[in-house]
């Protein structure tokens, strides 16, 4: 596998889906038959996709070890990179590097609630770890996914709420209704009560910054451990390796500590939500 | 017997060397008190006596922008690199590189660095002898007017000494042990004191001195912070024909969009973001690699617009911990 920090392998786009009007999801493959074999990837690692002459996007795998030798990422078409993206066709060349990151902690989940809390395209990082507890739902206790957009056409992966649904609790949650919706109005934080989580329960939260402290609060409030409740942090890293900087967040490396980090680990740190 | 070099021979040594490899060394050319790494074909011009260079050495290892990939269409490679000597480089120049070669090789490799790192040799000129400290090839310790003591390092050392500018000399082998003033400021729980100053008034007050310019990072032997941005040759189907480079060049922490996201800015306030840079020097590589971020050059001192002095930052913050 390469290991080069500067120097990215090619992959192909197999599939285009559009997940909603500003998310699409990618569907890649490797080019070297020898990568495809080699690659791998723990749930919550993130890459580096590049087009050249636009840059890095820093993305995370949302599909599961098991679809391996095709990996999937979703991407929100926000500036000129990743609306580059947005625009490649099938059979098109991508450049990736990675994969990068520390991984959700699977071992720790085993027997236990899993509360999975996304805001918007903060579903996108969780949904590889969904996809693995969806291959064997033995494995964890309960799965309970509580998930919120800004209206119900920006929720992504639909049909994937639709089909987890069957092994999972699934609660929705939206800041605008339309006449169709049925779910809930108003803020991921409502959804806490409804799903009546466990005081054991494992959270894994992932959104907007904004959203992570009025979360955590009601999870504490529930009795819910520090060291079980899981954030995932975003910074506009450049080297996946420790190098340039611009992850640092307090005493952490988003890139090599995290993404992923405990809020035990996270509690006395100045940076994480400012 | 110590391997020596009379003086007189030094700019010969930079002469032979320079027939087989580009020399460059500290050069005090446009005027006296700016001494630049520069091309050298001989010791004329060349700065010695510790005096250090506007820009540190790492700009032939970490330059301020440099080409990390090529591409032409879906066709990536990476850029050939030159092979040089730097010389002349004082000890404690000399210091910062080899701790840079720490920061940037471990605990992860910078796989471009490496590849650049691979084709530098060093000649450090100091009258101090040499150091555990030293990534270098070649040492020459001024003894006295006269000589040099020559210390070969590695494979390229070896190769170099067998020159017959070097001989074996068994009169020098006094070595004076000049003392220089250490300018690194020491303090056994420095990274706690710095950790802790975080209300400390010294942050408010620099944020309204400091013009966020970043000089201090980009000056800094130490500082290695970067970003990566792509060019391309504009062709009439960009998107079919792209050809161009990724490169990667200084950044700075000091800068206000250093850690902007898509939407949202993580360190908005200039005091956090000087905050930070202290943290990062003084506290965070300290804890990682066992070294501060600081070789005391003074170059960040002598470069700041607002004529903004870490140590004097650092002196009070030690002093006022001890209140």
């Amino acid at each position: 596998m390469s290991r080069s920090n500067t120097l990215p392998f090619q992959m192909k786009v197999t599939k285009t889906v559009g997940l909603s009007p500003t998310v699409k999801s990618l569907k890649l493959g490797f080019n070297d038959p020898k990568l495809a074999t080699a690659f791998s990837f723990e749930p919550g690692q993130f890459i580096f996709l590049s087009i050249p002459g636009y840059g890095d996007s820093v993305l995370t795998i949302t599909s599961a070890v098991a679809d391996l030798p095709q990996i999937e990422v979703a991407v929100r078409s926000v500036g000129n990179n990743t609306k580059a993206i947005h625009r490649l066709k099938i059979g098109e060349t991508v450049f990736v590097r990675g994969p990068f990151g520390n991984h959700f902690d699977l071992k720790k989940m085993a027997g236990k609630e899993v509360i999975i809390i996304a805001g918007g395209i903060g579903l996108a990082p969780l949904r590889s770890l969904i996809k693995t507890i969806e291959k064997e739902p033995q494995n964890v206790g309960e799965l309970k996914i509580l998930a919120g957009a800004k209206e119900p056409e920006d929720f992504i992966f639909k049909s994937d709420l639709k089909t987890w649904s069957d092994f999972a609790q699934v609660y929705l949650t939206v800041d605008q209704a339309d006449k169709n919706w049925t779910g809930y109005i108003g803020r991921v934080t409502k959804l806490i009560k409804e799903a009546k989580i466990n005081q054991k329960a494992i959270a894994v939260l992932c959104g907007p910054p904004v959203m992570f402290l009025p979360l955590i609060k009601e999870l504490e409030g529930l009795g819910l451990k520090d060291d079980n409740i899981y954030l995932m942090l975003e910074r506009r890293m450049k080297c996946g390796i420790g190098k340039c900087q611009h992850c640092t967040c307090g005493d952490r490396y988003v890139c090599l500590d995290g993404p992923t980090f405990s809020w035990l680990e996270l509690k006395d740190n100045w940076e994480a939500f400012l | 017997m110590s391997l020596v070099l009379h003086h007189q021979d030094l700019s010969k040594l930079i002469t032979e060397l320079s027939e087989k490899w580009p020399v460059y060394g500290p050069k005090k050319e446009r005027n006296e008190h700016e001494v630049r790494l520069e091309l050298l074909t001989s010791a004329k011009n060349l700065s010695l006596n510790n005096s250090s260079s506007i820009v540190p050495p790492k700009k032939f290892l970490f330059p301020a922008k440099e080409v990390l990939i090529l591409f032409e269409k879906n066709k990536l490679k990476k850029p050939a690199q030159t092979e040089l000597i730097l010389l002349g480089l004082n000890r404690k120049d000399a210091e910062g590189l080899f701790c840079l070669d720490k920061l940037m090789t471990t605990p992860l490799l910078d796989d471009h660095y490496a590849e650049k790192r691979e084709k530098v040799h060093l000649i450090v000129i100091d009258s101090l002898a040499p150091s555990n400290n030293l990534n270098c090839d070649l040492y020459l310790q001024r003894v006295d007017q006269e000589h040099y003591l020559v210390f070969p390092f590695g494979g390229f050392g070896g190769k170099i000494a067998k020159s017959k500018l070097f001989s074996h000399d068994g009169d020098v082998g006094t070595i004076s042990t000049r003392h220089l003033p250490d300018n690194v400021i020491y303090h056994p729980r420095l990274d706690e004191i710095v950790e802790n100053s975080r209300d400390h008034p010294v942050w408010d007050r620099l944020a309204e001195t400091c013009f966020n310019c970043g000089i201090c990072s980009y000056v800094c032997p130490l500082c290695y912070c970067y970003e990566t941005e792509d060019n391309f040759e504009i062709t009439s189907n960009i998107e079919k024909d792209c050809k161009g480079c990724r490169n990667r060049a200084w950044d700075s922490c000091m800068l206000p969009d250093f850690n902007k996201v898509t939407f949202h800015n993580f360190r908005p306030k200039m005091k956090d973001r000087i905050y930070n840079w202290y943290y990062h020097k003084f506290v965070r590589m300290p804890r990682e690699y066992g070294f501060p971020g600081c070789n005391g050059c003074g170059r960040c001192i002598t470069a700041c617009p607002a004529k903004i002095n870490y140590r004097e930052v650092l002196k009070e913050l030690i002093k006022d911990e001890q209140k």
